[in-house]
């Protein structure tokens, strides 16, 4: 399968996706939902803010509702009681139909219509918004080259002649097609195998900090969690909120047992893969030894140490030192409570 | 997998850009079908020109009586198929939908009734009620047809994958855009396959016209049957076949037409 | 001691004469009762209710005087019943003067009288090597119904009548067999002078024509004569003022074969059809088709009450 890595796409296109719709803030007020004849509700009196332009994930474990949750926000499942505020407009009781075409959505079982090319799935939303023909191809093609998939190869074919991973990055293509402000991701990539599902991720990451659209993310991995998000919800039973922050907070402070529990074992190390090198002081001048880029995180330099250097070049900015690599470390675990 | 022989249209409605050469290879069956019928229709109408009729056998054995026999039948075989799809794929469709499931079982129940009645008695009760002739046949057979295709409306559309209509939910389908775009082109298929079912059974079932004034092959069939004359019963019996291959035929080329690509 | 022997001699004798007079009793009964055993047959008819009676009058008779009978009546169609007792599956059944000369024999000729044709019958059907029994009195011969009301009406004596004063487009309604035959429809209507332009034809199921005229779906319907449901429903018979249709005697038929193999069944049945009046045939047919009473239970009902099975 020919991959087009990302980033070579967009620098074929000169830089950005063109006219991105950056995201809006979503307001979920006491969002409940109660299935009739059941004891107790699914999800209770849910309150979040969602920053716009940001990826929030909800985290937990299974039918601790998250899913729920995030189908409340298109009302795929119609909430008991709550209000949805998306962009400071009061969306609970505006026509479905209407509102989700405004909405993003990307389910795990992907949901391709199979009687539809590539190119006209891609192209349901902006059909439904009757978008001008020409307009409607010139964006299908711009999306898939986004996602990976050529279109003069993927676009006249069926979906069944596609691989799992194809078919999820035709699934997200579909919902960006007609540029909303959100994104409803609901395990996107649990479908795929563990190499793709890495490499999906780290291309959507990428997409992500281009389009800044406000993403609602559910997945049960923390790991995908940590990867994705700018801010995590830690979710349980019946969608009570257990922590809402960053990444690093969530590691280095967690709020309950619950997070703690979920969190699992070596927060500590594991923060450290989320703070980069390039905040940290160096000793000037360069050493013998290892070099790692400004992008590299204090976890490979801790492991460049582990492994028996000395000293770890810093780009060309200089050398760390181990003492130095230590201050860092405690300085990061300070500034994250 | 069919690969793409044109340029890609990326624009909807690309399931009918296909060359003739290839419908053709793709469609061999479809083209032999009606040439055999057509041999066999030959064949009878030779055989029958050439035969000694006696005088009963002249009777029904003439172009004009054995060309009516034929009209009527297809008249009673198309109206009663028209009006079971007219009344079963809406049905079928109704009884999928969230608000009307729970009427299903009672429906698929009188359904089945209307199997299972002795069809001659029912005939001609309703006769005797409403009136002799090709409408109360019509209607007749119409109600001993609809199961097949009225369960296989509701199988096709049950059986689509529930995620493919909650995506096209999603995307912002109303309930009726999903219907029209989504759910009936996959349930297409196997409503078809009901269809083709049903006409089979209609073109049988319609011999039983000549007992209510409605015409048909039974005209052939149950004088030949009772007079002891076979070259009218085979006659009528051939013609009856004849008639149900061309249905046959019919039927399998919409379903070719009608099958959405991709599935 | 004299005493006693005379009054020992008196209970025996009266004893003696005890078991004589009963033995003898039984003996007759069991003489009637047995007078078929050994009879093994198989009796068919054809598929409407008269025909069916007949046989089921014979099946009963035979089993009353020990005789075994199979049952196969209701065959669907003259001929087909016809071709089964040829062929073998059936041994015997009850069929009409008319349609062997018309249907089997081929003959066209219908200006004979009943006893004439049946005497041309038994002759040309020694050929196929069918034995006919002697025949009913009744002719049920095919006739044209109208209700009494209708008759009223439009003033019908005869099927002239019929042919000449009904309104134009009347329906007449004829069963599909009807339809074919030498002695039909097509005939008819050459012989009283009917144009297919001045009337519609109806195609019904026999049993549905009689209700439907009745109804008035049809002005005139083809019958049976003897068939009971003309008097049940109001319906009355015009006169056959152009003889057109044969006469429709009915006899039981068999193969030679069977009548060689039980020549004391032969003897045994031919009394029975003389007991059958136009009257009787049409009471036992109401009696099936209007009150809907079980064949058989008619048909032995009416082998008690005419003395044939005592």
């Amino acid at each position: 399968m020919v991959y087009l890595s990302l980033f070579a796409a967009l620098q074929r296109q000169g830089g950005s996706v063109s006219n991105t719709t950056h995201g809006q803030e979503i307001r979920l007020e006491k969002l409940t939902k109660r299935y009739p004849n059941t004891a107790k509700d699914a999800v209770s009196e849910f309150s979040l803010v969602i920053p716009a332009g940001e990826c929030v994930v909800f985290v937990g474990p299974s039918g601790c509702g998250k899913t729920t949750t995030m189908k409340m926000i298109n009302r795929i499942i119609e909430p008991t009681s709550g209000r949805i505020v998306i962009g400071g407009e009061d969306v609970t009781k505006t026509p479905a139909h209407e509102l989700r075409r405004n909405i993003g959505y990307v389910i795990q079982q992907i949901g391709l219509f199979p009687h539809m090319t590539i190119a006209d799935n891609v192209a349901t939303v902006p059909q439904l918004l009757g978008w001008e023909k020409s307009k409607t191809r010139a964006r299908v093609n711009e999306l898939l080259e986004l996602v990976g998939l050529d279109p003069s190869e993927y676009g006249s074919r069926y979906p069944k002649q596609l691989s799992g991973g194809q078919q999820q990055r035709v699934g997200v293509a579909r919902a960006l097609a007609a540029d909303p402000a959100v994104l409803l991701m609901d395990e996107p990539f649990g479908a795929t195998d563990p190499i793709t599902r890495v490499r999906l991720q780290k291309e959507f990451r990428a997409l992500q900090r281009e389009l800044k659209k406000t993403v609602v993310f559910v997945t049960h991995d923390f790991e995908e969690a940590l990867l994705l998000g700018d801010r995590i919800a830690v979710l349980s039973d019946q969608s009570k909120v257990e922590q809402y922050g960053t990444p690093l907070e969530i590691l280095s402070a967690p709020a309950t047992k619950k997070v703690e529990s979920f969190v699992g074992e070596a927060a500590s190390v594991r923060m450290l893969g989320l703070v980069s090198l390039a905040s940290v002081s160096v000793a000037s001048g360069t050493v013998d030894g290892p070099t790692l880029a400004e992008t590299a995180t204090l976890r490979e330099a801790m492991e460049g140490f582990i492994t028996g250097a000395k000293a770890i070049n810093i780009g060309t900015r200089g050398h760390l030192t181990f003492e130095a690599l230590q201050g860092a470390i405690s300085s990061t675990r300070a500034g994250a409570k | 997998m069919a690969k793409a022989l044109l340029k890609p249209n990326l624009t909807a409605g690309s399931m009918y850009s296909q060359s003739a050469r290839l419908i053709f290879q793709r469609h061999r069956s479809l083209i032999i079908q009606p040439v055999l019928i057509l041999i066999l229709s030959v064949g009878l109408a030779i055989s029958l020109s050439r035969a000694h009729l006696d005088v009963i056998e002249k009777v029904t054995i003439n172009q004009a009586f054995i060309f009516r026999a034929i009209q009527d039948h297809l008249i009673l075989s198309f109206a009663s198929a028209a009006v079971i799809l007219a009344v079963a794929i809406p049905a079928g469709i109704l009884l999928t939908r969230r608000r009307y499931k729970k009427f299903t079982p009672i429906v698929l129940i009188l359904a089945n009734i209307g199997q299972a009645f002795p069809a001659v008695g029912v005939l001609i009760i309703a006769g005797i009620l409403f009136g002799f002739g090709k409408p109360i046949a019509i209607f007749s057979f119409a109600a001993f047809g609809i199961l097949p295709i009225l369960r296989n409306t509701i199988v096709g559309l049950q059986e689509i994958d529930p995620f493919i209509i909650e995506s096209a939910m999603g995307m912002g389908m109303t309930p009726k855009q999903a219907l029209r775009q989504i759910e009936l082109p996959l349930a297409v298929p196997v409503i078809l396959a009901g269809v083709r079912t049903t006409l089979i059974l209609t073109v049988g079932v319609a011999t039983l016209g000549v007992f209510v004034n409605g015409g048909g092959l039974g005209t052939l069939i149950i004088p030949g049957l009772k007079l002891n004359r076979e070259l009218v019963l085979v006659t009528g019996g051939m013609l009856t076949v004849i008639v149900a291959f061309t249905m046959d035929w019919l039927a399998r080329a919409a379903e070719e037409l009608l099958r959405p690509r991709g599935i | 001691m004299r005493v006693k022997s005379h009054k020992v001699v008196a209970i025996a004798a009266a004893i003696a004469l005890a078991v004589v007079g009963s033995a003898a009793t039984s003996t007759s009964a069991n003489a009637a009762g047995t007078a078929l055993k050994g009879v093994n047959v198989i009796v068919g008819s054809k598929d409407f209710t008269e025909s069916i009676v007949l046989s089921k009058i014979v099946k009963q008779f035979i089993i009353a005087h020990g005789g075994k009978v199979t049952d196969k009546t209701n065959i669907k169609g003259s001929s087909t019943t016809r071709e089964a007792m040829v062929s073998g599956d059936i041994n015997m059944y009850w069929e009409y003067t008319g349609t062997a000369w018309l249907v089997y024999q081929k003959q066209t000729d219908v200006n004979i009288s009943p006893a004439d044709l049946y005497k041309k019958v038994v002759a040309g059907d020694k050929k196929a090597k069918v034995t006919w029994l002697p025949m009913t009195s009744f002719n049920d011969t095919y006739a044209w119904a109208i209700t009494k009301a209708n008759a009223t009406k439009y003033g019908i004596k005869t099927y002239s009548d019929l042919a000449k004063k009904l309104p134009a487009g009347s329906a007449w309604c004829v069963e599909s067999e009807f339809q074919s035959r030498p002695d039909g429809w097509a005939g008819f209507k050459t012989k009283y002078g009917i144009t297919d332009g001045n009337i519609t034809t109806k195609v019904l199921d026999t049993g549905a024509i009689y209700q439907a005229t009745k109804d008035g779906q049809c002005m005139v319907g083809e019958v049976f004569a003897t068939d009971g449901r003309i008097g049940a429903l109001g319906l009355m018979v015009p006169a056959e003022d152009l003889s057109y249709f044969p006469p429709y005697n009915a006899a039981l038929t068999m193969t030679d074969a069977t009548a060689k193999k039980y020549p004391q069944l032969v003897k045994a049945l031919a009394p029975i059809a003389a007991k059958i009046s136009n009257a009787t045939m049409q009471n036992l047919n109401a009696r099936v088709d209007v009150l809907g009473e079980d064949a058989d239970t008619v048909a032995k009902s009416f082998l008690t009450a005419s003395g044939l099975v005592k």
